[in-house]
């Protein structure tokens, strides 16, 4: 899958979901980095991404990282993958935030591919006029995000095993 | 009955063994029933089918129950299994 951080501008209505049109004109200019690619992802290219808006009091910035152990087994690394319409449903969990929370700017990126230990994998972004609802809507976002975002890990441990994350329960 | 292809993404696809199979069945549930037939006794695949959810032609079948799906003439199933990011 080739890198494609969707600009927020130009995108079409993403599928299963129809929001009024004063909403998603709302969502076209708050929504700065969205989508999951390959490239390593950069902390400061995402902050800066919803630094600029002089409505925006409080940055609330999250970064889910590769860590070296699981249930007590020692990680090796990790591979991410996704199903194609992902950034269909990556879209729909930062829209539903847009709808309840103030948010002046948002990004939401996530890597794909292999990923070794201390590699950050997603990067959540909400720039709002105040920080509690900056810090609610960013972790409603990652919640969201691990539950409904057609993402998978395959993580490999040190004695070359290997598991689906979550696959079997 | 509908001539139907079941294409796995995932754990789903390694713990059915293929990426792809092509079967015959009425309705959703009809074709978890035939692919869990065809693997008998392999708890992995019935553990992994049991936390996946499932798109036809593209879209979230979810929201209804299995039996209540109907599958046109050359639907595609896809297995999406438990997600996984962050």
């Amino acid at each position: 899958m080739t890198l494609a951080w969707a600009d927020g501008a130009g995108q079409g209505p993403s599928r299963g979901t129809v929001l009024p049109l004063v909403a998603r004109l709302r969502s076209m200019e708050v929504i700065r980095m969205l989508g999951v690619g390959e490239t390593p992802l950069s902390v400061a290219d995402v902050y800066a991404s919803v630094a600029d808006v002089p409505t925006a009091g409080g940055i609330a910035l999250f970064s889910g990282v590769v860590r070296n152990e699981d249930d007590g087994r020692a990680v090796t690394d990790l591979g991410y993958s996704a199903h194609p319409s992902v950034e269909t449903y990556l879209r729909e969990v930062v829209e539903k935030a847009i709808a309840q929370y103030p948010i002046q700017a948002v990004s939401a990126v996530h890597r794909i591919g292999d990923l070794k230990i201390g590699e950050i994998a997603v990067i959540v972004a909400v720039a709002c006029p105040k920080r509690g609802e900056a810090f609610d809507a960013c972790r409603q976002i990652i919640d969201q995000i691990k539950d409904t975002v057609p993402i998978w890990k395959h993580q490999r441990f040190a004695d070359g095993d290997a598991e689906w994350v979550g696959a079997e329960g | 009955m509908a001539r139907v292809t079941v294409r796995y993404w995932a754990a789903a696809k390694e713990a059915a063994n293929t990426a792809e199979e092509i079967i015959s069945a009425d309705t959703l549930a009809d074709a978890l029933d035939v692919v869990s037939g065809k693997r008998a006794g392999d708890s992995r695949f019935a553990a992994v089918l049991a936390r996946s959810s499932f798109l036809v032609n593209g879209t979230q079948a979810g929201r209804h129950a299995p039996e209540t799906v109907m599958l046109p003439e050359n639907a595609f199933i896809e297995v999406l299994p438990a997600f996984a990011g962050g």
